[in-house]
């Protein structure tokens, strides 16, 4: 357009009648095209009873207020009348509704007007129908319908009686419920992910308790249909919305708050922090304003649970903080990963939660008779137990008991202990059986025969060994088992520790020897060369050889292998037989290698 | 859903007003949320029988949202520029679904769907004429196309109320533009719409 158009027409304005004639023929001249555009904007300018005149806020207030929320409930929605509102989501507000057709209770997601108009918002709403919809799975609330009416675009879903996870989470939740929790959120958004849907919203105001025992995931409002391979996310407005809601803030990933790409492992830290604030009722990253929040995301290392609870399993410590890496790569890398191992946890502490009710009830009933005896104190294996297993809140009374008790139980066991000990420096047999205590413990961890144990020469550690192919590491002071390792495949043998206590080496019938770090209780090395099983492990009193004893059963033979301790290298392998029961010892001076059999000399 | 801290909402601002498109994408939910609530108080204050400035509701609205202890009337002015905005939006979906918005003494417009119940009713102050929004919305988006400053002087003064100097304020040009381009934009519309 013209800029003169407007520069006269402007001019023109000011003036009048004849002065505008005039100004007209001077700036005009001879186009009378350019004449006749600017007289018609005159003219429409200057006629009477414009409507732009005042402004139309009136009228924008009014419509707001009768597509009102609040005013909706009675009125009727296509085929749905609406109940009541139950809710406020992310884009709208959500209503318990009537469908008139098939005569049942559902929920009514409104999206209001003024959004639709953008193009970008009608088709999160669509994507959030689609997302759910392509789902059929129990943990994820089903859709019926996603409909337009009355310039309202709305989605109608299941209506779940219950409560979301939020008002869940006001009371203090059993562990046994938090898990139950978890398997199933775990469950749908494996599900959603393997549909190729993030939820990228995952928080308690999203996830329904039903009534009836089935927790579902809601509000796929932000959801994504997986991104082709390569291309990155671009932010959409929907993101970002959600993002500077505060709420949503404290759930977020560090990948969101850094806008980058998200996959699958954004929810699971979302969920993550979900288990987190279910068990503590805390949540892990948290600040005063929404700077210090994202600060803390993105750079502090989620506190550790128990310092806002006592008595968590350390294993839902460990999915927890798995969930809750900084690094994806460190997460779990799938739904179902994480939902294998809450799987997992939920068996082995199935018994053990149900242990954690016998332990309470045990240490009540103790309790009781201690308020009214004093000398009645707890015996020291079931302490133990009690230890283990209670997760009641030990209050003054209670703290006195135990101490009591342990201290009494500590003097009675007092005498075996120190046999245990020089037997155990001596370095042969296996401890003695008919030491109760020992061989009660040793057996709750162990689900076959123990077969051997090895004390560390600080005395701080005790490794079991048994027929079930595990390798149990306990705290000896704690009486407590602080790791089992699995990674044999065949009943272990045989257990023993480096002289400087860094290394314990296990040799199973799995035909391998594996040296263990004692502190990280990792493995150091795995040692192949028996061509039988490992019957007997040895380390020379000086520390720099290690002997392992085999024996193949079809010909009856046997090996022992020195290897170079640190090294771990094969120096020398002997012919030996030993049977299937030997034992192996070095003398005194290294120089000398003992078995059950006829002293070998080593040079 | 809970609201944007103040300090973001003026940030967001600044940010708009410095040229970053983005930050209006995040801003207009704000923003009708607010104009939503401030609504409810219009019903109510109307049923009462007050009479109530709606820019005041506008203001309202921007009090609510933003940081009260930093006031600036630039920011607010930014922020009416929204409103305007989100207003016009409002509108447009709204006779979209309807037809024509009547203008003119408290003329009530039922739903198209005989028989079903309305969920609003269109009215609106005096004047007196037939005003077809659409009509509006169509020809505010060609010359939209053409002349851009000039829409948005349209949008804050027809659908916010607001001033020529707040105006100026937001677009960074002087109120004397600010009237040539109300001018030129009302004859043109006007022409166009045959009003």
């Amino acid at each position: 357009m013209d800029q003169r158009i407007e520069e006269i027409f402007h001019a023109a304005l000011e003036l009048a009648g004849d002065k505008r004639a005039r100004f007209l023929d001077e700036s005009c001249s001879a186009n009378q095209s350019l004449r006749r555009e600017i007289e018609s904007l005159l003219n429409c300018k200057e006629k009477p009873a414009s409507p732009l005149q005042s402004p139309l806020v009136d009228g924008v207030f009014r419509v707001l207020a009768e597509t009102d929320s609040e005013l909706l409930v009675g009125k009727t929605l296509d085929h749905y009348e609406i109940l009541s509102r139950i809710g406020e989501g992310g884009m709208g507000s959500v209503y318990a509704a009537q469908d008139q057709r098939l005569n049942r209770k559902i929920a009514l997601k409104l999206l209001p007007a003024a959004f639709t108009a953008n193009e970008g918002h009608v088709r999160s709403l669509q994507q959030e129908a689609r997302a759910a919809s392509a789902l059929n799975h129990p943990n994820i609330v089903t859709i019926y319908e996603l409909g337009h009416a009355d310039s309202l675009h709305f989605i109608a879903m299941e209506f779940i009686e219950g409560e979301t996870l939020r008002q869940k989470m006001k009371r203090q939740m059993p562990v046994r419920e938090v898990l139950n929790i978890a398997v199933q959120v775990a469950s749908g958004l494996a599900a959603a992910h393997q549909a190729g849907i993030l939820h990228r919203d995952i928080k308690p105001e999203n996830i329904m308790s039903g009534s009836d025992g089935f927790v579902k995931i809601l509000d796929f409002g932000i959801a994504k249909f997986k991104e082709r391979q390569g291309a990155p996310e671009a932010a959409s407005v929907v993101d970002t919305v959600a993002s500077v809601t505060a709420g949503t803030l404290s759930y977020m990933s560090p990948e969101q708050a850094r806008g980058e790409t998200l996959d699958a492992r954004t929810d699971i830290f979302s969920l993550g922090i979900l288990l987190f604030e279910m068990v503590t009722r805390q949540r892990p990253f948290d600040g005063e304003t929404q700077t210090e929040t994202l600060q803390a995301v993105l750079n502090n290392e989620a506190p550790p649970v128990s310092a806002h609870r006592q008595n968590v399993p350390s294993d839902l410590q460990r999915i927890i903080g798995k969930a809750l890496h900084k690094n994806r790569d460190d997460r779990y890398q799938s739904a179902r990963e994480m939902l294998a191992d809450l799987r997992e946890f939920d068996r082995v502490a199935g018994k053990e939660l149900d242990e954690t009710q016998r332990a309470n009830r045990m240490l009540r009933q103790y309790l009781s008779i201690y308020a009214v005896d004093r000398r009645a104190l707890i015996p020291i294996v079931k302490l133990w137990f009690i230890r283990r297993y209670s997760d009641l809140e030990k209050g003054e009374r209670t703290r006195e008991l135990v101490k009591k008790s342990l201290r009494w139980g500590l003097i009675k066991t007092g005498v075996t202990l120190v046999s245990l000990l020089l037997v155990a420096t001596l370095g042969a047999a296996a401890l003695s059986r008919s030491e109760q205590w020992d061989s009660q413990r040793l057996s709750d961890g162990h689900t076959a025969a123990a077969r051997q144990a090895a004390f560390s020469p600080d005395g701080r550690w005790l490794v079991s060994v048994g027929e079930d192919a595990k390798v149990i590491v306990w705290d000896f002071a704690a009486r407590m088992s602080v790791a089992t390792l699995t990674d044999h495949t065949k009943t272990v043998t045989s257990v023993e520790f480096s002289p400087d206590g860094k290394w314990f080496t296990t040799g199973s019938e799995d035909h391998t020897v594996i040296v263990w770090d004692t502190a990280s209780r990792e493995k150091t090395a795995v040692l192949q060369g028996h061509q039988g099983i490992v019957i007997a492990v040895a380390f020379s009193p000086d520390g720099r050889l290690l002997a392992t004893a085999s024996h193949e059963s079809d010909d009856n033979k046997g090996h022992i292998i020195l290897w170079d301790v640190g090294t771990w290298k094969n120096i020398r392998l002997l012919d030996a037989r030993l049977g299937s029961y030997g034992r192996l010892n070095f003398s005194r001076d290294s120089r000398f290698l003992i078995s059950s059999r006829p002293l070998m000399q080593l040079v | 859903m809970t609201k944007a801290s103040p300090q973001r909402i003026t940030q967001l601002l600044v940010d708009w007003s410095n040229g970053d498109d983005a930050a209006l994408d995040k801003l207009m939910p704000l923003v009708y949320q607010e104009l939503r609530r401030q609504a409810r108080h219009y019903l109510r204050n109307e049923r009462a029988g007050h009479t109530l400035q709606t820019t005041d509701l506008v203001h309202e609205a921007y009090l609510r949202l933003a940081d009260h202890r930093n006031v600036r009337w630039k920011e607010r002015a930014h922020f009416f520029a929204i409103a305007a905005k989100v207003m016009r939006r409002i509108l447009v979906e709204n006779a979209r679904s309807r037809g024509r918005v009547k203008r003119g003494g408290n003329a009530r417009k039922v739903s198209l769907d005989d028989g079903k119940v309305s969920l609003g009713t269109i009215a609106a102050d005096s004047g007196g004429q037939l005003l077809d929004m659409l009509a509006l919305d169509e020809a505010m988006r060609e010359l939209e196309a053409l002349k851009p400053r000039k829409i948005k002087v349209v949008e804050m003064r027809f659908f916010a109320g607001m001033d020529n100097n707040e105006i100026a304020a937001v677009l960074d040009v002087t109120p004397n533009t600010v009237m040539r381009d109300w001018n030129f934009a009302e004859a043109w519309l006007r022409r166009k719409l045959g009003v």
